[in-house]
């Protein structure tokens, strides 16, 4: 008798392509939601003002924060378990979270920054101006790559924070996840004011250029980042799960 | 099947030994596998293989490799040779002993015997009759 | 990945397993022998459930070691794929169709077979479309008999998972069970409180009780042990003198008592003069008598058993 035996993918490899299609998925509604919001109200504000001299897609840039935030805790509330109980090591989803996730928030800033320049377009074309009124470093005439960098880190920090929260609550349930959270959500909510500091007097060379914010934002958010997923890490690989219900 | 008190094991092993002496298994003839006697009778194949040990080690069946269980040839002839010697252990001498104790004369016994050997009662053929040409089961 | 050919066995070495000031499992050592269906027989909270949580790695033990063949299963990449603990509550992926279910597993599975999926679903009536949050007790039940048995794991450990199906539903579990077991020997432990149903399945049995270990041993020795001693009150009386006394009963002046302990040539034909009957005891009431409280509450006071 033989056991055939299916050439099987790496776990690794396996968990990051369930999570990541599921997470795809996600993002395509999200953005098909996003750019038929942006184009309605454009249109609303070009009936009501006459003209449009701001950009309405970098409104969607809250949106684009908190829903995968949100997809992070999921993705551990949905599949850690399961994950285990497959008869796969912590270790594994550990690293497939971590790549899809950052991932993920590459990809938003990718599709945010054409979006986004695709209504400058737009708008250059018809005559306006493209004024972001949101608080970040990227302004009408910042380049594209500066824009993506800045977006990359945020939106990766996001999602980082999201597996982070998800974790926490998975182990030291409702009550400690809430309490927890100025320390899970805190980090990311930091990043996004940092760029504030343009607006105050900060003391240090750094601040006063844009190159100067750009750069303290970018590092303080790869370090936010490379801690998060540290700490992501340590909890999931200790992680008992609770007796059945 | 197979609910007596004595362990299964000895129940499947009895059963086939029971078989080989009425001729319902023949000589080199396929006994079923472990398996089969798992999903027939709803048993753990561990179960039917422990009584496939004895039967092998008793010189009842043996094992073709990679094929299965065959009844030994042979293994009839031994059982009943075997019944035979039981049998004048286990019925013919407590009929003694319990002639003598209730004080018949033996020579009655003998007698009756004779008389029911010559006008048996309808039952299965004896074991030794030659098989009819006709009657060769499988 | 290469196809395991030899099957994986067992070992507890002196496990504890504690849950806040709750003691699941105390101090049990035990070994399961590779390749056989093990019966894991105990009342709730005995500490079975926990014992599969440690060997599927979903816990690590408070104390000892827990070996599944040979190696600590903790975040261990070469045993954990092997080892699938199905428990009640079911660890599926509750908001996806059995469909998309399946296709996660198979994929985390070296083993998986779809031909055997296939062709449980169809006995168990189960529909790819519909979700596990959807199901009945009963179907949830048979989903988890359908990814316990395809997964092939050479450690499958099925917790109660006959919970809501009907007698011919579990009767056909079984068949596919043995019927798989025959084909793709390996280790299987089977928890039920069915013990007449699932006797004949077994070929070992370890029974629990409030996180100690009360037996392990063979099916058919443990049953050989049972006896029944039948008769008037002072010949029974007598004969069971001096053994371990399971349970009595008493109709008029007839005994009916059950003891444990192998009998003697010698013991059966006392028995048969004093006109005794000895008869077998089902392996059920053998473990309803050895579980009784009455005769295990000699245990420490303070260790409680958790079904966890």
């Amino acid at each position: 008798m033989t056991t055939t035996v299916t050439t099987r993918p790496s776990p690794t490899a396996h968990t990051a392509r369930r999570l990541g299609e599921a997470l795809l998925t996600m993002a395509g509604v999200f953005w098909a939601i996003a750019v038929v919001a942006v184009v309605i109200a454009t249109l609303v504000a070009w009936r009501v003002a006459g003209s449009v001299d701001v950009s309405i897609a970098v409104y969607a840039r809250q949106a684009a924060i908190w829903f995968p935030f949100s997809l992070g805790i999921l993705v551990v509330a949905a599949y850690l378990r399961v994950h285990i109980a497959s008869g796969m090591t912590r270790r594994t989803f550990v690293r497939a979270a971590l790549l899809v996730e950052v991932a993920a928030g590459v990809g938003y800033a990718a599709v945010f920054t054409a979006v986004a320049l695709l209504e400058r377009a737009i708008h250059d074309a018809l005559g306006w101006e493209s004024v972001m009124t949101e608080i970040q470093l990227a302004d009408e005439s910042t380049s594209a790559g500066v824009m993506l960098l800045e977006l990359a880190v945020t939106f990766v920090v996001a999602n980082l924070s999201g597996l982070l929260v998800g974790a926490v609550f998975h182990r030291y349930g409702a009550w400690g996840g809430m309490l927890s959270l100025p320390l899970t959500v805190g980090p990311l909510v930091l990043l996004l004011y940092i760029p504030g500091a343009r607006f105050v007097d900060l003391p240090g060379i750094w601040t006063t250029t844009p190159a100067g914010h750009l750069a303290l934002a970018v590092t303080v958010g790869t370090v936010l980042a490379g801690a998060m997923a540290a700490v992501f890490a340590a909890i999931v690989l200790r992680l008992q799960l609770p007796p059945a219900p | 099947m197979f609910d007596g008190r004595d362990p299964v094991y000895l129940q499947i092993a009895d059963q086939i030994r029971q078989d080989v002496l009425s001729g319902a298994l023949e000589a080199e003839e396929q006994v079923m596998s472990t398996t089969q006697y798992a999903t027939t009778f709803r048993i753990n194949p561990a179960t039917a293989a422990k009584a496939f040990t004895q039967l092998v080690d008793e010189g009842v069946l043996y094992k073709r490799r990679g094929v299965g269980m065959f009844v030994a040839p042979g293994a009839r002839e031994r059982l009943l040779a075997e019944a035979r010697e039981s049998f004048f252990a286990d019925t013919v001498d407590p009929v003694a002993d319990a002639a003598h104790v209730l004080g018949i004369d033996i020579e009655d016994v003998v007698a009756r015997l004779r008389v029911r050997a010559a006008h048996p009662p309808v039952v299965a053929a004896p074991v030794d009759a030659p098989e009819s040409a006709a009657g060769g089961t499988r | 990945m290469t196809a395991a050919t030899t099957a994986w066995g067992v070992e507890l070495q002196h496990v504890t397993q504690r849950y806040g000031d709750v003691t699941a499992l105390d101090d049990v050592t035990l070994t399961i022998r590779a390749g056989t269906i093990t019966g894991l027989l105990g009342r709730n909270g005995s500490g079975k459930s926990t014992m599969g949580s440690l060997l599927a790695a979903f816990r690590r033990p408070t104390a000892g070691r827990v070996l599944v063949d040979g190696e600590e299963p903790w975040e261990n990449e070469r045993v954990v794929p092997g080892v699938c603990f199905v428990r009640e509550s079911g660890d599926v992926l509750d908001d996806y169709s059995l469909k998309d279910n399946l296709a996660y597993f198979s994929g985390a599975r070296p083993w998986f077979s779809h031909e055997l999926a296939g062709e449980l679903l169809d006995l168990f009536e189960l529909d790819l479309q519909r979700k596990p949050s959807k199901l009945s007790r009963g179907k949830k039940s048979a989903f988890g008999i359908v990814v316990g048995l395809a997964s092939r794991a050479q450690l499958t450990i099925l917790d109660e998972v006959h919970l809501g199906l009907d007698a011919p539903s579990r009767y056909a579990f079984y068949d596919a069970l043995l019927a798989d077991y025959a084909e793709h020997p390996r280790t299987i432990v089977l928890s039920s409180h069915l013990i007449d149903e699932i006797e004949r399945l077994l070929e070992e049995v370890v029974v629990l009780d409030r996180g100690r270990v009360l037996v392990t041993q063979d099916v058919e020795g443990l049953r050989a042990e049972g006896v029944s001693v039948t008769g008037p009150a002072a010949a029974v009386a007598d004969f069971v003198a001096g053994r371990d006394v399971l349970a009595t009963q008493r109709l008029g002046g007839t005994t009916q008592t059950t003891v444990r302990g192998a009998l003697l040539e010698g013991d059966v034909r006392r028995a048969r003069e004093a006109g005794l009957e000895l008869g077998p005891v089902p392996l059920q009431d053998l473990f309803v008598h050895l579980t009784d409280p009455g005769r295990t509450g000699g245990a420490g006071a303070d260790v409680q058993g958790a079904d966890r």
